[in-house]
C-alpha cells in the first residue's frame, strides 16, 4: 500500500484514485466508529458515508504535521454526536433487531477456532451495549481504534491522568458486562 | 478435613479484612488493568497475583480483561459490506454524489413524513381539497357531477322499487343503474378521455414542430467548433424561434376540446 502522506497529498489535489484508496483503507475503521455510536448496521453505513463526505470536504484543513487517524477520529466522533443529536430530535421509526450484528472479520482458517473467536467477539460486541456511553466511547477510542492516551486527551480535551483512570474504569465495566452475559467467558 | 480448615481460614481472613481495611477485591480491581498490562512493580504484581489465587471473581475478571483486548481491536476491522466504498465514491464525486445524496435524503424524509401519526389527517385534508377543486371549482367541467348524484339519491329509488311489480324489478334496477352511471361516472370518463386526447393532440403538434431541433443543435455546435460568433448567434436565434414555435403549438387550443366531445354533448342534453 502506498504511503499515506502521498495518498493524502494526491487526494487534496483531486486525484480520484487516491481518494478511492483512502476510502478503502479506512472504511472499516470509520464504519466501526459509526457502529459503536448508533448500534445499527444500516444506520451506521449511512453515518459512515456522511463521515467520509465530511472528510472529503475538509481534507484541505488537515495539516501535514498532524497524525491522520486522530484527525479522522475527531471528525467521525463529531459527525456521530451530531447524528445522535438529530436522532434525539427525531426518534427512530423502527426498532433495532436484537440479533442483527456487524460483519466481524474472519479470524482464521480453522473452523472450530473461527467459531470460538467469532462467538467471543460477538459477546464483546453485545457487552459493549451494556456499558455506559462515556465508557463505551473511551473503549472505542483506546481499545478499538488504538489511539494513545495523549491523542485521546487532546480529542476529549481532558488531562491525560483522567483519560488513564477513565480507560481503566471502562475496561473493568466491559469485563464485568462480559462476565454477566457469559459467566464462563473468563 | 484439610479442605474444611482451608475454608475456615479463608472465611476468617475475609472477616478480618472486612472489619479492618474493607473488601480486598475493590483494591485488587483498582490495579487489575495495570496488572494485566504488566505496568505494576514486582511487589504490586505479587500482591494482586496472591489475591487472584484466592478470589475466583477477580480471577475471572482478570482473565476476561486479558482476552478482550484482541477481540476489541478486531472490531475496528468490521467490514461495512462490498458496496460501501462505491456508495462513498458516488456520494463524494460531483453531480452524481450530490444527486444520490439528495435522492436518499428525500426518501428518508418522505418515509418519516409517512410514519407520523398526523399524516392520516393531513392526507385526508389534502384529499378533500383536491376533491373540492375537481368538483367544486367554478371552471371545473365536473362541477355538475355531485349535484346530479345528489338529485339521483334524493329520488329515493328504493321507495320507487317497492311499488314496482316483482317481475319488472330487474329492469328497473338496470335503468336506475344506467341513469346513475350517466349522471356520475360517464361524465368523469368522458372528461378524462377528452383530456387525454387533447394532451395527445398537443404533444403530437409539438413533436411535429420539434423536428428541426437536432439540425439546429448541429448548426450551433458547428458554429461553436469553428469559433464563428456570427453563425453561432444566428443558430441560437433559429433555435429560439423553433422553441417558441413548439411552445405555441403546444399551448394552442385543441380543435376539439373536452367540452365539444360528443360523449359529453349527449350528457348536456339531459
Amino acid at each position: 500500500m502506498a504511503d499515506l502522506a502521498a495518498i493524502l497529498e494526491r487526494c487534496r489535489r483531486g486525484d480520484e484514485l487516491a481518494w478511492e484508496a483512502l476510502v478503502r483503507m479506512y472504511q472499516s475503521r470509520v464504519y466501526s466508529v459509526a457502529l459503536q455510536y448508533v448500534r445499527n448496521p444500516d444506520e451506521a453505513r449511512d453515518l459512515a458515508q456522511d463521515i467520509f463526505v465530511r472528510v472529503y470536504r475538509r481534507l484541505d484543513t488537515f495539516q501535514g504535521h498532524e497524525t491522520f487517524l486522530p484527525w479522522l477520529m475527531r471528525l467521525a466522533r463529531n459527525a456521530s454526536i451530531d447524528h445522535l443529536r438529530r436522532k434525539k430530535a427525531r426518534p427512530p421509526r423502527t426498532d433495532i433487531p436484537v440479533d442483527e450484528g456487524p460483519q466481524i472479520p474472519d479470524p482464521g482458517p480453522d473452523p472450530e477456532q473461527n467459531w470460538m473467536t467469532d462467538r467471543r467477539r460477538r459477546l464483546v460486541y453485545q457487552a459493549l451495549e451494556e456499558v455506559s456511553e462515556a465508557n463505551r466511547e473511551m473503549i472505542l477510542l483506546k481499545e478499538i481504534q488504538g489511539l494513545n492516551l495523549q491523542e485521546i486527551a487532546d480529542l476529549l480535551a481532558v488531562p491525560m491522568g483522567t483519560v488513564k483512570s477513565r480507560s481503566n474504569r471502562a475496561r473493568l465495566e466491559l469485563a464485568r458486562a462480559i462476565l454477566a452475559l457469559d459467566p464462563g467467558a473468563g | 478435613m484439610s479442605n474444611m480448615d482451608d475454608t475456615r481460614r479463608e472465611e476468617f481472613i475475609r472477616q478480618v479484612l472486612a472489619r479492618t481495611t474493607g473488601s480486598p477485591c475493590a483494591r485488587a480491581q483498582e490495579r487489575l488493568c495495570a496488572y494485566v498490562d504488566a505496568e505494576l512493580d514486582s511487589i504490586g504484581t505479587d500482591l494482586v497475583r496472591g489475591h487472584l489465587e484466592h478470589c475466583g471473581g477477580c480471577a475471572a475478571l482478570a482473565a476476561t480483561l486479558a482476552t478482550m483486548g484482541g477481540d476489541l481491536a478486531a472490531l475496528a476491522q468490521t467490514h461495512p459490506g462490498e458496496a460501501f466504498a462505491d456508495r462513498v465514491l458516488a456520494a463524494t464525486l460531483p453531480w452524481r454524489g450530490r444527486l444520490a445524496r439528495r435522492w436518499r435524503r428525500f426518501g428518508r424524509d418522505w418515509s418519516q413524513l409517512l410514519l407520523r401519526p398526523r399524516f392520516a389527517w393531513e392526507a385526508a385534508y389534502v384529499g378533500a381539497m383536491i376533491l373540492g377543486l375537481i368538483f367544486g371549482a367554478p371552471a371545473s367541467p365536473l362541477r355538475e357531477v355531485p349535484g346530479r348524484a345528489l338529485t339521483l339519491a334524493a329520488s329515493n329509488p328504493v321507495q320507487a322499487l317497492e311499488k314496482t311489480p316483482l317481475a319488472e324489478v330487474p329492469a328497473a334496477v338496470e335503468r336506475w343503474s344506467a341513469s346513475a352511471w350517466d349522471a356520475t361516472g360517464a361524465p368523469l370518463l368522458a372528461w378524462a378521455g377528452g383530456a387525454r386526447d387533447g394532451l395527445a393532440a398537443r404533444l403530437s403538434r409539438a413533436a411535429g414542430a420539434a423536428a428541426p431541433l437536432p439540425a439546429r443543435g448541429r448548426e450551433l455546435k458547428g458554429a461553436c467548433v469553428r469559433l464563428h460568433p456570427g453563425e453561432a448567434a444566428a443558430a441560437l436565434g433559429r433555435l429560439g424561434s423553433d422553441l417558441r414555435t413548439i411552445w405555441v403549438e403546444f399551448t394552442a387550443p385543441a380543435q376539439q376540446g373536452p367540452a365539444d366531445d360528443p360523449r359529453l354533448a349527449g350528457d348536456n342534453h339531459e
